[in-house]
Parts: structure tokens; sequence; C-alpha cells
């Protein structure tokens, strides 16, 4: 059991030590302890760890000038700035121009403080946060203060104030409440704030409460917060044109023009400019952003973001289709960064009453798993750019121990040979059995599995087709199934119900899904390799979003518990080990593959890492990349 | 006649409310993908899925019995407050303002010159048939309506946007309506759009004109002297007014229901149909009612100046008995 912590407060970056993911060096010079990064107690080593900030590559202001514009063509249109009601990518990315949120990520376990100048937390239960003194809203709003925050958390996002302890009704209809709704929040001075947790939870500061996390001026939210007025806050006019966001952000909203274009023009008082050259915020933040103007340009149809890519019209292209990119690669005036992807594209065995009995049994899922090539789905339908997966973490993710995870589809762990003779040991003592070179049921008939795609990418299709070979050689017959769009997959495939009961992703493992399916493939999951804590509702019996049905043999659920009140290092990264070995051996899913972002870039865009050193998070400083002159 | 008109007016109003009612209980029935969307992440985060669904319904007044949702949707169509857009965050009334000057700019010339050439081309094969002109005319016009507009459009941009340069790749919206610039980017869409209508325009004026190169009363004024052109123009292309007049609603119901929402998604034009097109896949109900509007505002409508235009076009037509 680890030690406690109890009975003193520790500074942030001990912190740090405490997500399990060592090396990393935490927040700088915030409070007077910019050289002695000390371990906390529970692990005992008291380790100093040395700042590995990649950004120094990039610091040299030299060479930088404002001027140009920066325009990217997205595919979707935002549905909305007001970021109470949206959370679509394209509404995070215009939001993001105008406002910074409380702080970020530069590396597992490195944060970047933006509007939260520092925190302290007690026994990993109470955290408190200190806002900057330099943090504006527009007029007449003011300074942005802890009232503003404490405000908007308890009154939209459902946080509780300490004189409350039942759970709010998300009244509003908010996105964020799901990450509130457990919290205690008070005002402790002018710009700081405590947030009391109903239990220790050490990597709270990466739940996304405050990690990427906002609030709105008291003052501007009030009224229909007193009225409970739902119409109004959605209507609000500055809500809905940003007018209200201050010098919170690189850049000042100017103009949206539906399915056409978003406009922002550069900050002239972007608060971390009057702080760059502090330890934590790099010199080179002290001009940013770089670009007169931020423009993104709605274009719906592929071909045509394509040409205007090919034309040298934009200066950013977020993964570029895998089929293309070798020949935009070729031309002169644009350069490629592949950053990996969190999110794991999975084959899932339904284990529910509804899925192939079989599907219930561990081994004969492990015998399926390997009759799938996964380096063949990597590298002939996604032409090379994913990584192959074995469990629900990338091999990047720190919390991936390569001892602890089992291989399938790979070198020896894959061939229909070995899949076979899994298969017959797995069925051995049930009704099936092999005629010849043919899995068959009780009755002689030839098992036969549905394999549901999501409408919507081919690639999707050549998965299932590409299954359907390959279970082939082990004597199983697969039909691909068109499962629609996302909305129809859920309600069809998704969902469960039983009794007639109220549908949900898990209404109980002996819950069934409108329609019947085996094999379900087109529903990638974000791993959350930052703090995978969350990822517990896809993989314990009771989980929110374990539509599969699957129930653990492994202690899961009680590893996600220890993982996520593990006060020490090891015991967090050991317990998360388990997990994502059990996961490896008892294939719930088949993981077969993380992919990567194939963004491309204009030539003379320079301040990005260097091809091959762009990680996972290394979009933090964005706004102090350039245009160099050509 | 004026009876006929009020009567037809009249018949305007219950087949518009017929209309919404259906395209209302049609949303009623379909799946919503925002709350899909909304419910599967607030889940994912560890919410609860009938919570989720239960604050996404009452944000959004789902909540509300069907009856009452219906009766307010309708009330809204009739005074004018057509509610919010959750897909654009805007009232549906400003979204359609703000959308249909785009169409307008391409889909007007485009209308006009398809009108205009499609007849005179039609008319022209028709009174030179199996002319050398006349298979050249017909190619072009089995062209025109073989090939998709989606990809037209996308060749007109690779091939004079991409590697001619001579035209931008995809629509500007921030270049002023009445310049030099904006009739430059908008030549493309108008072409595509023109292409299929005229295509059209010219088969069925080509065929209805034919009915009338050999009739007796051409030959008539053939044979008083009366020239090529004046038989044509007073002969032909009068009494062959009526049923092509017919077409041309069934034109512009074509440019707004089909040639605009491709068009306008390939060179990415803010318009009525992109508007549309998003609001019926993203399931915005309010604005989905709005723009199924205009579609029937124009059928309706545009038929009954089309019967309209019968009498004057043919005097022998009359409404007075009916």
């Amino acid at each position: 059991m680890p030690s406690g912590n109890t009975d003193k407060r520790i500074n942030r970056r001990s912190w740090l030590k405490a997500l399990g993911v060592g090396g990393a060096a935490g927040l700088a010079g915030c409070s007077g302890e910019q050289n002695n990064q000390t371990t906390t107690s529970e692990d005992g080593g008291g380790q100093t760890t040395e700042s590995t900030d990649s950004a120094t590559e990039t610091d040299d202001s030299s060479g930088r000038t404002v001027g140009g514009t920066y325009r990217e063509a997205m595919a979707t249109d935002a549905k909305s700035v007001n970021f109470l009601f949206h959370s679509d990518t394209s509404s995070a990315k215009f939001v993001g121009a105008t406002m910074d949120f409380a702080y970020d990520f530069k590396d597992f376990g490195e944060i970047v403080p933006l509007w939260v100048e520092e925190y302290s937390e007690t026994d990993k239960q109470e955290w408190e946060f200190t806002l900057r003194d330099n943090l504006r809203w527009s007029d007449p709003y003011g300074d942005l203060t802890a009232e503003d925050w404490v405000y908007t958390a308890q009154n939209l996002y459902g946080a509780l104030s300490p004189e409350e302890s039942e759970t709010k009704e998300n009244w509003a209809g908010v996105v964020q409440f799901s990450d509130w709704k457990d919290l205690t929040i008070e005002k402790t001075g002018t710009r700081s704030m405590m947030v009391t947790l109903p239990e220790p939870e050490p990597a709270f500061i990466a739940s996304t409460a405050f990690w990427g996390g906002r609030c709105l001026p008291k003052d501007l939210v009030k009224e229909y917060v007193d009225n409970q007025d739902v119409e109004g806050l959605k209507q609000d006019e500055e809500l809905n044109s940003l007018s209200y966001t201050g010098n919170l952000g690189p850049y000042d909203f100017e103009e949206w023009k539906r399915e056409s274009r978003f406009v922002a023009t550069r900050a002239e008082d972007y608060y971390l400019r009057e702080i760059a050259g502090s330890e934590e915020i790099p010199e080179r933040f002290a001009d940013a952003p770089y670009f007169d103007q931020y423009e993104l340009q709605i274009i719906p149809e592929e071909s045509t973001r394509l040409s205007a890519l090919k034309e040298g019209d934009l200066t950013y292209f977020e993964d570029v289709p895998s089929q293309k990119v070798e020949q935009f690669q070729g031309m002169d005036h644009l350069k490629f960064r592949f950053p990996p992807n969190p999110f794991c594209g999975m084959a899932y065995y339904n284990q529910r009453p509804n899925g192939w009995e079989m599907l219930q049994n561990t081994d004969v899922r492990r015998a399926l798993s390997t009759a799938v090539s996964k380096t063949a789905i990597a590298e002939n339908i996604y032409r090379g750019f994913p990584t192959v997966a074995q469990t629900f973490q990338p091999e990047w993710s720190p919390w991936y121990l390569t001892d602890q995870v089992e291989e399938f589809g790979v070198g020896d762990s894959y061939g229909a040979e070995k899949a076979r003779s899994m298969m017959e040991d797995a069925i051995s003592g049930s009704d099936y059995s092999y005629d010849g070179d043919t899995l068959v049921d009780g009755d002689g008939n030839q098992v036969e599995l549905t394999f549901v795609y999501r409408a919507g990418s081919q690639n999707n299709q050549t998965v299932a087709e590409f299954y359907k070979q390959e279970l082939a050689k082990i004597g199983i017959n697969v039909k691909p199934t068109n499962g629609g769009p996302f909305n129809t997959l859920q309600n069809k495939y998704l969902l469960n119900s039983k009794d007639g009961g109220n549908p949900s992703f898990n209404a109980g493992l002996d819950a069934t899904s409108q329609e019947p399916w085996d094999l379900l493939y087109g529903v990638s999951l974000n791993a959350y390799p930052i703090n995978p804590d969350g990822s517990n509702v896809f993989w314990v019996p009771d989980g929110g979003f374990n539509f599969m049905g699957y129930d653990p043999e492994a202690p899961i659920a009680d590893l996600y518990q220890e993982a996520r009140t593990a006060t020490d290092d090891e015991t967090r990264k050991q317990a998360f080990a388990k997990i994502f070995g059990a996961l490896s051996e008892e294939q719930p899913s088949n993981f077969l593959n993380f992919s990567v972002y194939k963004n491309a870039y204009a030539k003379n865009y320079m301040g990005m890492p260097a091809e091959g050193e762009y990680g996972y998070l290394q979009g933090w400083d964005s706004s102090t990349w350039y245009l160099a002159e050509q | 006649m004026k009876w006929y008109i009020a009567r037809r007016l009249a018949w305007t109003v219950v087949a518009t409310f017929i209309i919404l009612s259906l395209t209302f209980g049609l949303m009623a029935a379909s799946p919503d993908p925002q709350a899909a969307s909304y419910v599967a992440q607030q889940v994912q985060e560890g919410g609860d899925f009938e919570e989720a669904q239960e604050s996404y319904e009452r944000a959004r007044g789902l909540d509300q019995p069907l009856w009452e949702r219906y009766k307010n949707y309708m009330i809204g169509m009739v005074t004018l407050d057509w509610g919010w857009s959750e897909t654009r965050s805007q009232p549906v009334t400003e979204a359609i303002l703000e959308a249909w000057p785009y169409s307008v700019m391409y889909a007007t010339p485009a209308l006009i010159i398809s009108t205009v050439l499609g007849v005179a081309i039609g008319l022209y094969s028709a009174t030179h048939r199996n002319s050398l002109e006349d298979y050249a005319a017909s190619a072009f016009a089995f062209f025109g309506i073989s090939i998709p507009d989606f990809w037209f459009g996308i060749l007109m941009i690779l091939i004079f946007g991409v590697w001619l340069g001579w035209i931008p790749i995809y629509y500007h919206s921030d270049v002023p309506w009445f310049s030099l610039q904006n009739v430059q980017q908008l030549i493309a869409p108008t072409l595509v759009v023109t292409l299929s209508s005229i295509a059209s325009e010219m088969r069925f004026s080509r065929a209805t004109a034919l009915e009338y190169v050999n009739a007796e009363f051409v030959k008539t004024a053939k044979a008083k002297g009366a020239d090529s052109w004046r038989r044509v123009t007073r002969h032909i292309f009068r009494p062959a007014l009526v049923p092509l007049s017919t077409i041309l609603v069934g034109d512009i119901l074509n440019i707004v229901l089909v040639s605009s929402y491709l068009v306008e998604v390939v060179f990415g034009i803010p318009g009525l149909g992109q508007l549309s097109y998003k609001a019926i896949i993203q399931q915005d109900v309010a604005l989905v009612l709005a723009t199924v509007l205009i579609p029937t505002f124009i059928a309706i409508v545009g038929n009954l100046f089309q019967d309209l235009a019968y009498t004057v076009l043919d005097p022998r037509i009359s409404y007075g008995e009916r």
C-alpha cells in the first residue's frame, strides 16, 4: 500500500512524478522551486529530473517576424463558438484561436501553465489553482478571477459548492457536465480556487476538468443562470461572437461566415506576451502570434481542399489522406509531420447473448486475433502509416510495458495454422468442431460471423473483406455488413437493453442490441495516453461504454481503482501495466492499430518540431510558429 | 380568373402546411445524429447515458410532447419566428438571409443562359434536323445530361484552377459581390449548373419544336413567303412555348434541389444548397423545415405563374369557367 502523503502540501512538480511517467519535468519557476524537482515521499526515491523541453530547439526568436495570413482548410464548419454546447473539432478550433485554457501538456507529465499560473494539492484530494494576474475579459467584464471560474463551474458545469452534496442536474445541457459533476469547488482568494475530489486522485491534473478547461465572465451568464434560461444562454450574442475574450487568446474574433470561413486577427495584448521569457513561457512568445490574420476556410469537398493545398493556398492541412501523402510529399512547397494519434482502431467481439456464443470464451477470441494479420491491415489497407496495436495503449505511451503485453496477429503470433490449432483447443468440449477445414456447429453448419462496419470509409469495408479472407483460412465464414453511419450503428448495434428496458451502451452484460452482430469495426476510441483513468468505461463490467459486453477475467475494475488512487508512481504504473497486459491477453477486441496524423505544412511555415520529433502533444506552442521570409 | 387565382393561392397555403407537417413528422421519426454523438461523448467521458440523453433533450426542447413541439413549429412558421439553428448557432431566418444571395449569384445567370441558349439551340436543331449541327448539338446535350455535376465541377477546378490558374480553386466569400473577382470565381459553378440545365432545355425544345416544323400552318406561312426567321419565331417558337414553359419551373427546382447541393459542396459556396444539405445531414430540424419551404414555394407559386402564363401564350386557354 502506498504510503500516504497526508498533512502536507506538495508542489506541482512533485505531482508530476505521481503521474508515473518519470523523466518528465514539471512546471518551472512558479513558486521559487525552480531547480529542485523532488519526488513525493511515496516512491522514496527523491529523484531529480531534468527538463527535456523539446521547445528549446525552437526557442530562437530570431527570424520570426509578424505578418501574413495563416490559412487552413477544414471539411466541416463549427457548430458553435459557444463552447458550453459543442465540443466538435471545428468548434474547438475556432474557440481555441481566441482563448487559451487553464493549462496544457507539452509532454507526458510536462505542463505548460496558461491561465492557471500554479497549483498545489493536499493528499491528492484537494487541488488549489491560482490564476495569473494579467487575465482580462473584454469590457465591461474586467479581470478573469476565481469568482468567474467558481461561478461557471457551480452554476453551469454542475460542480458543487462545499455546502452541497447532491449531484446537480445538467439544466443547460452543457458538454462540461461529465467532467465536473462530482467535484466541489470554492473560491479561496481573488485568483485562487480549491477543488475537492470525492476521493484522492493523483492524476486529477490530467483529467479534462482543468486541462483544456475554460470559464465565462460571471456577469455575462448570471442573468441566464438566475432564470435557468437555456435558450438565452445558447443564443447570447456575445457568447456566439466571442466578443468577451479580452486578452485571453492569441487572436481576436473578427468574422464567422457560416460554411465559408472563420477569421480572427492578431490580438494586440495577448497575456502570454507579458510573461514571455520566464522559465515556463519561452521568449519566443514575446511577439506571439506571428500571423496578422488567422483564417479557417471551410471546404467540404476533399478534392477541392487538396487542390488548394497543391496550389499553395494553405499554410496547414491536417491529415492528408493516406493514398495522397506520397504525391504531396514530392511537392517542393510542402513539408510533412506525422504526429501519433491516440485513437485505437479495433475489431470488437460481441460477448453479449446475441453474439456468437463462443466469443465469450477468451481462448476463442485469442484464436481469432491470431488469424488476422495486423501488419497487412496497417501496411496494405492503411498504406503503412499506422503502428500495429497490441493493447489499448500505443507503444509510445508511458503506460505500455512490453513485457506485460501479449502479441497477436504479428510475426510468430500470426498464422492460420497456429490460429486453427488454438481454435481447436478452445472449442474442445463444446458443440463446435472441425469438419475438414470448416468450423461447424453441433448441427454441422459452418460457423458464420457477422462483421459490421461503419459506413463512410472505404477502408472500413476493406478491413471487413480482409477479415473474411483471413477467417476463411480457419474455416469461418464472415459476412461483412454495412452498419450505416455512426448514429445508425449506435442505435442498431452499440445500444443494448434487456426486457424492454431503456437502451444504453451497457444495460448489463446480458442486455442485447437491436440487431445481432459478432464483430464490429469503425469505432475508434481514444486511449487517453496522458491519463488512461477514464478508459475504464470501456473495459470494466459495468463501464458505461462497454457495449461489447466484456466481462474480464482479470480484476480490471480493481486495477483501475488502484491506478486512479495510487499515490506513488510505481504502483500506478504497475496497475496500468496489468490492465493493459490483461486486455492484450483476454482480447475483448482485436486491437489493430494506432494511426498517425499526416499533416502537411507550407515549406516556409516554421517553428514546429522537426520531422521524427513531432510527438503526441507538441502543438502546444503553435502560436509561436511563423512564416519565414521566402 | 380572380376566383381561380384565389383558389390556387389558398391551395398554396394548404400544400405548404401538408409538406411542413410531413417533414416535421419525418424529422421527428428519424434518429438524431447530434444526440447520438453528444450522448456517446458524455458516456465515454464517464457520464451517465440516461442523464446525458435527458439533458440533451431538455436543452433543445425535445423533452416536450410531440404535439407541443409541432404546434410551436407551426406557430413559429406563421409568425416568421423560424427558430434557432443548432448546427449554425444562429436564427434560421438569418441563416437563410445569409445564404440565398450566394445561390442567386450563380443560379440566375445559369438559368437565363440555359433557357435562352437551350431553347435557341433546340429550335435550330429542330429546323436543321439530321444536319451536322444537329448531331453536334445532340452530342453536346447528351454530354451535358450524362456528366455528373459533381464530377464536372471537380474537373473544372483541376483544369481551370490548378493547371491553368484561371479561376480560384474555391469560393472566397470575402470578395465583394460586385467585383470582377467575384465574377471570375462564379464562372465555373455557373457553367456547371448551366451545362446540366441547357442540355435538358435543348432536348425538350427540339422535341417540342419538331412537332410544329412540318405543321400545316408552318407550311402555309412558308407558302405565303414568310422567311425562315419569321417561321421559327412566330409560327414554331410561339406554340412550342406552352409546353416549354412547363419545364422552366422544373429547371429552377432542379437547380435549387439538385445542382446547388453538389456545386456548392464542390466549390465551397455558402449558399442555400449547402445550407439545406447540411441541415438534413445533421438533422437540424428548424433549419430543415425552413429550407423545405423554399422549393415548396418555388414549386407551388412557380406552377401558378406557369398556368397563368399559358393564357398569355395561348389565348385559347382560359380559366374563366373554373
